[in-house]
């Protein structure tokens, strides 16, 4: 017991001198058991305990050895490399890019219920050198000339490689403060992470790069087997300069459940209620939005693990209408599919496929909101999506994501367009 | 007045904390639930007031009912996440882990058969279905019959994770229901190979060293050998009052005598 006592005092000193005591703490351990002045199982206990001790004081800010700023920062990202191939409209003209995105984020507690969080990511607000910049194109039968390759969306992380070696430009991706007074509750305002605002198993509203602004309050409580949620938030779209009119905003309430049918067996689902306050108030990258969008969503998510040969099973679904009075026709959309393979994909030859067919009509939603590599997001666009992912390390994806998409209605021709992203990720 | 006053506050302070500490809630991990449940039942039987509920469903539940104050103790057969570490800084509890037991799992084949030392690789092809044959090990040729154990025991649970890097057992594997029938199986079938805890060894089966390293107490205890790991019992600071006379319990010599008659090996 003494031994014991003066180990443990040695092992609380090298904690308050060193960072990098933990290995030393292992040395000395091993050996102490190896010369028989303990035996292995308290030298387990001395290193494990240290080390797990350790790792709770730096989450807490309290380890003394660290700067305070470090132990409250976490950090993480992400490193996308796509080689983009784009079918043009009468299907011989192929337009081929090189982009990268890479995303870094940092979460930082200030107090123990409040914490701040930001991000930076590759990105560009505007098509900086449209129709200044042009390059030949390979197309079947030759070359062709006019198509420009630096290309940008404002809520889009992509940057294309083009401009003669041109360098990246880095944008804030996110940055918000979230506030937990309690476990079931949950405050963020700012720029939030998409999913934020509302729980949605598809990109058929909101393309996921799209982190919006405003103040969100989620809200979570669990009844025996089911857990229920609440998300409600209010966003803005834009500040309008005018004395007569309110800014165009939205309001979204979704109401939802998540319920453990059996051990393997999960049914998640909710009903999003979002009103858009648009109407002659806003123009700009989503176009001139015709009236307020009054819109009821549907979404739910059935997932079964090792259905199929060990393999997890997802189905899931999403719908939208819009009940807006002056919206009279077109004004329905949804997307739904399945995916099969690894429940995450953690290590090499891990994999999942996904099949997802979509449509989402002229006035169901706003112009350009959804998934920007479907039709560029546009509404009137219906058709599929199929993205096969395989895992080459732990942190290492190979994804391939194909889309095949068509308008719905056209007063002249339907105009198809198809494109093939061929993605190297890795998370860091 | 006053003297009176601090006296009946003494007193209902410290009643409090005799109830607090009289009542323990034990959440989480199934595979230390065997632990738990034999450890709470010799305690209560040594202290009639106190009392212990013991819970299972994971250690991931555990470390959650900790972070939501709704156990005194989280079992997990896995270091507390770093994203648990946060969310539990965040709502101001501070976990303190206590390494209750090692978990090692000891692979078996019967004992005709040759084979003198197996690779964490192997073990994960074998019982993943790319290797279905001894020929591939450099044996005789014969089918590999895969024992198991069945999908809800907490040894399943750690054989998935430290040999199977989380990967399924091939369907046609034979689950049992405990470690003895495991061990009585692999004796009785040659070509089948099996694994049991380290307690459940016996001489009617042999272990097989696996990376050149055998499933002996001290490779266990010093955490060489490839499959163990520690087992906590973690609680909010500290332990105090009931749930640290429980963990002492655990610790001592008695509490580590069912420790390895639950199958896990001992401390000392």
């Amino acid at each position: 017991m003494k031994v014991k006592r003066v180990v443990a005092g040695v092992v609380v000193a090298m904690m308050v001198s060193a960072v990098g005591f933990a290995s030393e703490v292992d040395s000395l351990a091993n050996l102490l058991a190896e010369k028989g002045i303990i035996n292995y199982g308290e030298a387990q206990q001395v290193m494990t305990e240290t080390k797990e001790a350790s790792r709770s004081l730096i989450a807490q800010g309290k380890h003394d050895t660290l700067p305070y700023w470090i132990q409250n920062i976490s950090m993480k990202g992400d490193l996308r490399l796509r080689h983009q191939i784009d079918w043009a409209v009468t299907g011989n003209t192929v337009r081929e890019r090189e982009r990268l995105r890479l995303r870094t984020g940092f979460d930082t507690r200030i107090s123990e219920n409040l914490k701040a969080g930001f991000g930076l990511a590759t990105g560009s607000e505007k098509n900086l050198d449209a129709g200044a910049v042009t390059v030949s194109t390979k197309t079947g039968s030759g070359t062709a000339t006019g198509t420009t390759i630096i290309d940008a969306e404002p809520t889009s992380t992509n940057h294309t490689f083009g401009n003669g070696f041109a360098k990246a430009m880095l944008m804030v991706d996110y940055a918000y403060l979230e506030y937990t007074p309690y476990s079931w509750a949950k405050v963020t305002g700012g720029k939030m992470k998409s999913g934020t605002q509302l729980w949605q198993t598809t990109d058929l509203q909101w393309d996921t790069d799209i982190n919006p602004d405003g103040l969100a309050v989620n809200f979570t409580k669990t009844f025996g087997k089911v857990d229920t949620f609440l998300n409600a938030s209010y966003l803005v779209v834009n500040e309008l300069n005018s004395a007569t009119q309110d800014n165009p905003d939205m309001t979204i309430i979704q109401p939802g459940a998540s319920y453990n049918i059996t051990d393997t067996i999960n049914a998640k689902a909710a009903v999003a209620f979002e009103q858009f306050n648009v109407n002659g108030k806003y123009t700009g990258y989503y176009g001139t939005p015709a009236f307020d969008y009054c819109i009821t969503a549907p979404s739910v998510n059935l997932a079964f693990k090792e259905l199929l040969l060990g393999y997890s099973v997802n189905v899931f679904g999403d719908f939208t209408n819009n009940s807006d009075s002056k919206a009279t026709t077109d004004t329905m959309g949804s997307a739904y599919g399945v995916k099969v393979g690894n429940e995450k994909i953690a290590g090499f030859g891990d994999w999942q496929a996904t099949y997802l067919s979509r449509r989402l009509e002229a006035n169901a939603w706003l112009n350009k909101l959804g998934d920007s590599d479907t039709y560029g997001g546009a509404v009137n666009t219906q058709g599929m999506e199929a993205i096969v992912s395989v895992g080459l390390t732990s942190a290492t994806t190979l994804i391939f994501d194909y889309y095949s998409m068509d308008l719905i209605k056209n007063s002249t021709s339907l105009t198809p367009k198809t494109l093939l992203q061929c993605d190297v990720v890795y998370k860091f | 007045m006053i003297k009176k006053l601090l006296i009946t506050l003494f007193t209902l302070t410290l009643g409090v904390q005799v109830y607090a500490g009289s009542n323990v809630v034990i959440d989480g991990s199934t595979t230390v639930l065997p632990i738990a449940q034999r450890a709470a039942e010799d305690f209560m039987n040594a202290h009639k007031d106190a009392r212990i509920t013991v819970r299972g469903g994971g250690s991931g539940v555990g470390i959650t009912s900790l972070l939501e104050k709704t156990c005194d103790i989280a079992d997990s057969s896995r270091p507390i996440k770093d994203a648990e570490l946060q969310k539990a800084a965040g709502r101001g509890i501070s976990p303190k882990a206590y390494v209750i037991a090692m978990d090692g799992i000891a692979i078996i084949v019967h004992p005709e058969n040759s084979l003198a030392n197996i690779t964490k690789q192997q073990v994960e092809d074998i019982y993943t279905g790319k290797i279905s044959n001894w020929s591939k090990l450099g044996l005789k040729d014969g089918k590999i019959v895969i024992v198991s154990r069945d999908t809800a025991s907490g040894t399943f649970e750690a054989f998935a994770t430290l040999a199977l890097n989380g990967k399924k057992v091939r369907a046609d594997a034979l689950m049992q229901a405990s470690n003895q029938a495991i061990a009585s199986v692999v004796a009785k079938t040659p070509g089948s190979i099996g694994y049991i805890g380290h307690g459940y060894l016996n001489s009617a089966v042999k272990a097989v060293p696996v990376n050149g390293i055998s499933a002996t107490k001290q490779t266990i205890l010093s955490g060489k050998y490839p499959y163990s790991r520690p087992l906590f019992m973690y609680t909010n600071g500290p332990a105090q009052g009931t749930a640290k006379d429980l963990i002492d319990f655990i610790l001592s010599k008695d509490g580590q005598t069912l420790v390895e008659e639950e199958g896990f090996v001992a401390l000392k």
